[in-house]
């Protein structure tokens, strides 16, 4: 388990590098030059020049890549070209916030989703089942910036419970995780209970009541443990989604997480905070990964043990 | 003193699918008494499975439904037993052992877990040690190598023979009076089936428990059982005891049934079989539902279902031996 935690970790560092390499050729190829953007168009090009210069932005690709790379392996990605600020901070602060938002979110969503989809799978066929699918179909397709809205003139603005923007108050978050988390939760929801329903049809809950084991405890226990690798797939690539920040929901609910911040850096070229981001994005997509592989592992010994005979 | 442990009286399983009625189990009627093994024989979709399935009320519901019948086990109806009193009785009282091995162990619980669960679950202030040491206890019984180890075990780490002797283990784990086999050697090879016909024979001679021994195998039943009933359609067609029905089979379908083991003794051109098919639900014949592929059959087959008739101590479904039948010859 061991070594093979290490291996991963060596792919990772080579998707990442991979994944900024890829980014820097891109920014090169679309259109639009920062430092024309941060001089307004109204410079000489004397000035234009020296700016140039004074970002490293005239040195030879190659060698602005490798520069990068070196720094970057310090965890340094040079300064933003607007703010000054170290891009590191600047991502640090913002994943703060998308940090606290995703735990809010992603709490909601599991909690709800796994509840809503084993309810649906013990009660199947009735009108419970079919009120919670369509519930979580609503989840899924209806626009999360949408939801969001709605959730604001409800909340917010006619009943004036829970504060529509801002993030300094914990209840603050309640809304937007909720916002966010819905599409999350229809999605978990409904694998939850195609999965749940698909264990129960198993032998060997039959052989579970067979020794007269509660009713609870056989969904509970030996079902839901069955059924949890494909919700855990789900799971895991939606908590990277939700690290990786919301565009639409950090905008609606004024939210500076990292969703906003790549949003911005985009806009203004600040080629060193959107490489900041970028890698920070392919970092988190990576070690949820690794970390859902790992709990494919807590759940089912035949992976378990697959892996540790392996080595 | 021969007394029955359990007695199942006109037993109908029905289950109600969009295209109509299937008739799994239809008046089914029979006894299993103490310390004794009841076989019980048919083809693959006679009714054998639903039929225990029935005693222990594990049916899927919907579409499966008992619509008649009584259940007496010790003196009490069982189908007037609530959900509760009844899981109190599964895998106490009554145990069950199932046709696939391979599939019916838990894959993400060892092997110990599995049955220190059955017991946790009916020995009443029983601690976790005392409940771990019984279970590898139970492991020595069914002579599992290593009880120690397996315990720790998962599943798929066993083979299917293992497998199967961790799920009668089980099943005995918490003494139960009436141990159901549904099929329990037809996924494994020969010689394994054989070790476990001969560990549940011993363990029942051990625990004194009855055993009601479901196959489609006539010569497991010679190897096990002391009484034998035959099921064809979800009817029972003939009863008696294992000598008498060896003997002298009297159900065409049982003589038919009969002339499928292969005979060591005789040079055979060709393994004989018992010509044609169970009828599917939806074409049941009006008469007995054996009538097509019978070699005896007459008009008065077609015609009638006949009753089960009572015949020197045994029960035969079959107009053969009906007065009528006498009369008509
Ligand atoms: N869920 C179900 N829905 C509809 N019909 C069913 C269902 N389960 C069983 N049956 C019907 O009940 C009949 C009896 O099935 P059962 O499983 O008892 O057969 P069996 O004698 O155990 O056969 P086998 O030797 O294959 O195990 C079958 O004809 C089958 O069509
Ligand atoms: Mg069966």
């Amino acid at each position: 388990m061991f070594s093979y935690i290490l291996k991963r970790l060596g792919q990772t560092i080579l998707v990442l590098i991979g994944i900024s390499l890829v980014t820097f050729i891109l920014l090169q190829v679309v259109p639009g030059d920062p430092v024309q953007l941060m001089l307004e168009k109204r410079a000489d090009p004397q000035t234009i020049a020296a700016v140039r210069h004074e970002l490293g932005l005239d040195l030879p690709l190659t060698t602005q890549y490798f520069n990068f790379l070196k720094n970057a392996l310090h965890f340094d990605f040079g300064v933003s070209y607007f703010s000054k600020e170290p891009v590191t901070a600047v991502l640090l602060r913002c994943f703060k916030v998308t940090l606290k938002l995703t735990c809010l979110s992603f709490i909601f969503a599991v909690v709800v989703g796994i509840t809503c989809g084993i309810i649906a799978a013990i009660k199947r066929g009735t009108a419970i089942d079919s009120a919670l699918m369509t519930l979580a179909m609503f989840g899924v397709s209806a626009p999360s910036f949408w939801i969001a809205i709605i959730l604001q003139i409800i909340f917010g603005i006619k009943l004036n419970i829970l504060p529509i923007s801002g993030f300094d108050t914990p209840v603050a978050f309640i809304l937007p995780s909720i916002a966010l988390g819905a599409r999350y939760a229809g999605d978990i929801a409904r694998i939850t209970r195609t999965s749940m329903l698909d264990v129960v049809k198993q032998d060997y809950i039959r052989t579970a009541r067979a020794k007269g084991v509660k009713e609870n405890l056989i969904i509970m226990k030996h079902a839901l443990k069955n059924a949890m690798i494909p919700i855990i797939t789900l799971v895991g690539t939606e908590l990277g989604c939700m690290l990786t920040g919301s565009m639409l929901i950090e905008r609606v609910f004024s939210v500076p997480g990292i969703g906003k911040l790549a949003v911005d850096a985009m806009t203004s070229r600040d080629l060193p905070l959107l490489e900041g981001t970028v890698v920070y994005i392919a970092f988190v997509f990576v070690m949820v990964n690794l970390i859902v592989d790992i709990s494919y592992a807590l759940f089912d010994p035949r992976i378990r043990y697959g892996k540790g005979n392996s080595k | 003193m021969s007394e029955n442990l359990i007695e199942v009286k006109d037993l109908r399983t029905y289950f109600f699918i969009d295209g109509g009625v299937v008739k799994a189990v239809d008046g089914v009627s029979f006894n299993v008494e103490r310390g004794k093994t009841l076989g019980i024989v048919g083809e693959s979709g006679c009714g054998k499975s639903i039929t225990s399935l029935s005693i222990m009320q594990l049916l899927e519901s919907p579409p499966g439904k008992i619509v008649g019948g009584e259940i007496i086990y010790n003196g009490e109806n069982l189908l007037n037993k609530t959900k509760e009193e009844m899981r109190h009785i599964r895998g106490n009282k009554i145990a069950m052992i199932f046709q696939e091995p391979m599939t019916s162990l838990n894959p993400v619980f060892t092997v110990g877990q599995q049955i220190v669960e059955a017991l946790l679950i009916h020995e009443e202030g029983i601690t976790k040690e005392k409940a771990k040491e019984r279970a590898i206890e139970m492991l020595k019984l069914v002579k599992i190598p290593l009880p120690e180890k397996r315990f720790n075990e998962y599943p798929h780490q066993l083979s299917g023979g293992m497998r199967q002797r961790v799920m009668i283990a089980m099943a005995l784990s918490c003494n139960p009076e009436l141990l159901i086999c549904d099929e329990p050697t037809t996924a494994l090879d020969v010689t394994i089936q054989a070790q476990i016909l001969e560990l549940i024979n011993e363990l029942k001679e051990k625990t004194g428990a009855s055993v009601m021994m479901i196959t489609h195998d006539l010569g497991v039943i010679a190897e096990i059982a002391d009484d034998v009933m035959v099921m064809y359609a979800g009817k029972v067609v003939e009863q008696a005891d294992t000598d008498s029905i060896f003997e002298k089979p009297l159900h065409p379908y049982t003589i038919g049934l009969m002339n499928c083991i292969p005979k060591l003794t005789e040079e055979v051109e060709e393994l004989s079989v018992i010509k044609g098919m169970v009828p599917s639900y939806d074409d049941m014949p009006k008469g007995c539902a054996f009538c097509p592929r019978c070699d005896y059959a007459k008009k008065i087959c077609e015609e009638e279902m006949p009753e089960l008739i009572e015949l020197e101590g045994r029960k035969v479904r079959c107009h053969m031996y009906s007065e009528k039948w006498k009369e008509e010859n």
